[in-house]
């Protein structure tokens, strides 16, 4: 800048260098002066023609290329409107950096042995859930690199796992064997336990061994422990399913076996009966177990009752403390949003909400009973593809990034780019709307979920009435899909049909050429009757003709102009005509990172990388659904067992109650005296 | 205020009040440019719409006669899609085939609310939804390789050269 200014000065006569007139007449001497020129961009200076050059450095309506030119910003702009495409401007990209936390089911600060839980697909309907797959699969990507390379990436407030995801964000790659490296993660936190646990062990021998031992010793003399103690004082197996089983039921960990285990070994010992019915009406009586007989529910008694007698058959046969088995139980097809009371049978599944893990992980360091190694039976692999396995808990926890996390909590970050006009958006629509209200808010799951209640429903609604907040596991985003349309057309069928006077005609009415669409639309409101059938396209485009992509170029870029970066992203993936549509949009919409290479000379940047972020429609406001209180599923949830007890209860001691007894019977006499 | 007769494709001749057509910016130019005589029958010529949707067409300019004429909105901004009227939503609930032609009507008789209104009608169809739903929503084929649809699943951008 100092040398364009010299040369400017140098340029410049003698009587012009301090010319300011605009008027100027003294241009007669071709030495010392010359000619007053206007602006050639007409943007009303005047100076001598010498000044030229140094004026076109501050013209606001000179063409100058963006200030992130250098970034990849290809947009040349007068320069006044520099400072308002800077906000839109493609290269001014902003990397998200928020971070949250979560922790493994199992482990040793928390609570030792939740197993892994498997969960259908269709549980990835629930944000909960497939925001916690979200983080396993960047979990299990960042198992890849080294053991250095991990090691080098953690620091003081990460000090054993470093945040995930490693590297830049790229969507998934389909050639990896997700279950395999799922696997390999689980082994990972399993050996990582165990060391964790073989350290304690030997960093506090005394006061923990003598607590131990003492409960243990406790434990077996009384033949139960109390259900309030930890779980992990005892290492027993989890319950264990046959093969058969295994194979129809591939999903979850009963929980509820686990936690009352001691009562059944209990009851079971006490009766020596396999009866199933005497079993079950036995520990009604003395146990507050929700999931009990129910409603008929005898398949899911069935099942979880097989999976305690199998859980005894193994402590019976003497099964090692350390290898556990990967109990399952059938995740029943989630209820999601449906508000429909006729809830099917549910066999048990495990999720660890924040009302159950809350108070644990608020102690994290009670870690002292011995540890559960957890080996899936059969390999995650026999659940098929349509099984995930979430090693996560459910819920996440917000540890200040500057604070130091314990060891084993895993930091997620977002690490998702976006340009400077989403960012601001992003945040507030993901980060504070829907990961603040997963827990509970957002989606609200049945009280009972502790108990194994998959039900859940999702509470709000953003923008619009009808629209829903999806998350896409291909973008690793959360994104708002509009059904606006779709909805209102079915409630209006609907309701017309109810209405009868037409209700015929439009389920028997063939599909109408364009004159019989005119003459229903000169009748109002049936021809939108009528044609709603087929909005959306669901009903009629199998057979039917592709509009959108015979609509001309212009008019395509302009009605993709509409969709929002998470949709044009999609939409990219769809045809070649789309993706053709989606870049070139690129510029208005898209943004621009370098990619850079490790070349001879050091790194380089080799490529301009133009790309969508996976920023959605700004959500300004969240509606209420109309979805009937979760009381109204508590009605018909199987979970939900009330337990009645006819006979009257003591509630004091048999002494204490002759006593008071007498008290009172003695106090008019002493008032008599 | 006077008529004016417009005449569909098909032939089909429509009298509608002048500052109804007027909305569309072709017909208002064409009108401004040429002149309107008061006793003039013939009708104005429109070879690209058919009587069906010329019909839906002047419904909606029927109908939003009075509205205000709408802002310049900025340009490589995200447009809502959210902020349609009751009447939008309910007049556009119509087959795809319909929609499409009142998108091509739209634009020919340049009439930019009921552009608008459509594509924003469109635009929802397609928001939020997976790359196989759109396909499914449209009966778009599905035209990539499976190598260059790997390809692109992989690395959803597209590289330049620095």
């Amino acid at each position: 800048m100092e040398n364009i200014m010299d040369d400017v000065v140098d340029l410049a006569h003698a009587h012009c260098n301090n010319c300011f007139n605009l008027h100027c007449t003294f241009t007669d001497d071709p030495v010392v002066t010359c000619e007053v020129v206007q602006c050639e961009q007409l943007c009303g200076a005047r100076y001598h023609q010498c000044k030229q050059t140094e004026h076109k450095q501050l013209c606001p309506l000179q063409r100058v290329p963006c200030i992130n030119a250098v970034y990849g910003c290809t947009a040349s702009l007068v320069r006044s409107a520099l400072s308002s495409h800077l906000t839109v401007c493609p290269a001014s990209v902003i990397h998200c950096t928020m971070e949250w936390n979560r922790w493994p089911v199992y482990s040793s600060e928390r609570q030792s042995h939740q197993p892994t839980q498997i969960l259908s697909h269709t549980d990835t309907d629930q944000l909960d859930i497939a925001l916690a797959l979200r983080d396993q699969r960047m979990l299990t990507k960042s198992m890849r690199a080294s053991r250095k390379t991990r090691q080098i990436l953690t620091n003081s407030v990460n000090r054993k796992h470093p945040a995930v995801p490693l590297d830049k964000q790229l969507t998934n790659l389909e050639n990896v064997d997700e279950i395999k490296e799922l696997e390999h993660l689980l082994q990972t936190m399993q050996e990582e336990k165990s060391e964790e646990e073989r350290r304690r062990s030997r960093s506090y021998p005394g006061l923990r061994d003598s607590i131990c031992s003492e409960l243990i010793k406790r434990k077996y003399s009384y033949g139960y422990e109390d259900q309030h103690e930890p779980n992990g004082a005892s290492g027993y197996d989890p319950p264990y399913y046959p093969p058969e089983v295994y194979d129809a039921y591939p999903y979850i960990h009963c929980s509820h076996c686990d936690r009352r285990k001691e009562r059944l070994e209990r009851i079971l010992g006490s009766q020596d009966s396999a009866d199933t019915d005497e079993e079950e009406k036995d520990e009604a009586m003395d146990d507050d177990r929700p999931e009990r007989e129910q409603h008929g529910a005898t398949r899911r008694k069935e099942w979880h009752h097989n999976g305690c007698s199998n859980h005894v058959s193994g402590c019976e046969k003497g099964t090692s403390e350390d290898g556990s088995k990967q109990s399952i139980h059938d995740s029943p097809k989630s209820q999601h949003s449906s508000g429909s009371s006729d809830v099917e049978l549910q066999p048990p599944a495990l999720f660890v909400t924040s009302s159950t893990t809350g108070d644990l992980s608020a102690a994290p360091s009670r870690g002292y009973a011995k540890l559960l190694v957890i080996q899936p039976q059969n390999g995650l692999a026999s659940f098929g593809k349509n099984g995930h396995s979430l090693g996560l808990d459910l819920s996440m926890e917000s540890i200040t990034r500057y604070q130091a996390k314990p060891d084993s909590m895993y930091t997620f970050l977002c690490a998702q780019e976006f340009r400077r006009d989403e960012f601001a958006n992003h945040f507030k629509n993901v980060h504070s709307d829907i990961h603040g209200g997963l827990n509970g808010w957002l989606e609200q799951r049945c009280p009972l979920a502790p108990y194994g209640c998959t039900y859940s429903q999702r509470r709000l609604y953003p923008g619009m009435h009808g629209a829903k907040i999806v998350h896409s596991q291909k973008l690793e985003s959360f994104g708002i899909q509009m059904e606006h349309s779709s909805k209102s057309a079915d409630r209006h069928r609907q309701e017309r049909r109810e209405d009868g006077a037409i209700a015929n005609w439009v389920s028997s009415s063939p599909r109408r050429d364009g004159d019989q669409v005119f003459q229903d639309a000169r009748n109002g409101e049936d021809t939108q009757e009528m044609d709603a059938d087929q909005v959306n396209g669901q009903s009629d485009t199998p057979t039917g003709r592709d509009h959108l992509s015979s609509l001309p170029f212009e008019l395509l870029q302009y009605l993709f102009r509409f969709l929002d970066s998470f949709s044009l992203c999609n939409s990219a993936m769809v045809s070649k005509l789309l993706r053709q549509i989606c870049s070139s949009l690129l510029e208005e919409r898209g943004m621009v990172v370098l990619l850079w290479e490790k070349q001879d000379k050091g790194w380089q940047v080799s490529y301009k990388a133009w790309l969508y972020s996976t920023a959605f429609s700004p959500v300004h406001s969240w509606g209420f659904e109309n979805y009937a209180p979760i009381g109204q599923h508590l009605k018909t949830c199987p979970y939900n067992v009330r337990s009645d007890y006819p006979d009257k209860v003591q509630v004091m001691g048999k002494e204490a109650a002759i006593r008071k007894k007498k008290l009172t019977k003695k106090e008019p006499t002493v008032n008599e005296i | 205020m006077p008529n004016i007769k417009l005449q569909s494709s098909d032939g089909e001749v429509f009298d509608v009040d002048v500052d109804v057509a007027k909305q569309s910016i072709t017909i208002k130019t064409m009108l401004e440019d040429l002149g309107m005589d008061e006793d003039d029958d013939e009708a104005i010529p429109l070879p690209n719409v058919n009587s069906a949707i010329l019909g839906k067409v002047l419904e909606w300019c029927q109908f939003h006669k009075d509205d205000p004429p709408p802002p310049e909105d900025e340009e490589n901004r995200e447009k809502r899609t959210d902020d349609l009227c009751g009447f939008d939503i309910d007049f556009l609930k119509v087959d795809q085939g319909t929609l499409f032609e009142l998108i091509l009507a739209a634009n020919y008789l340049d009439i930019k609310g009921l552009l608008d209104a459509s594509c924003k009608t469109v635009a929802n169809m397609i928001k939020g939804k997976t790359p196989e739903e759109i396909r499914k929503t449209f009966n778009i084929k599905n035209d990539f390789t499976p190598a260059e649809e790997e390809q692109v699943r992989k690395e959803n951008s597209w590289c330049e050269e620095k």
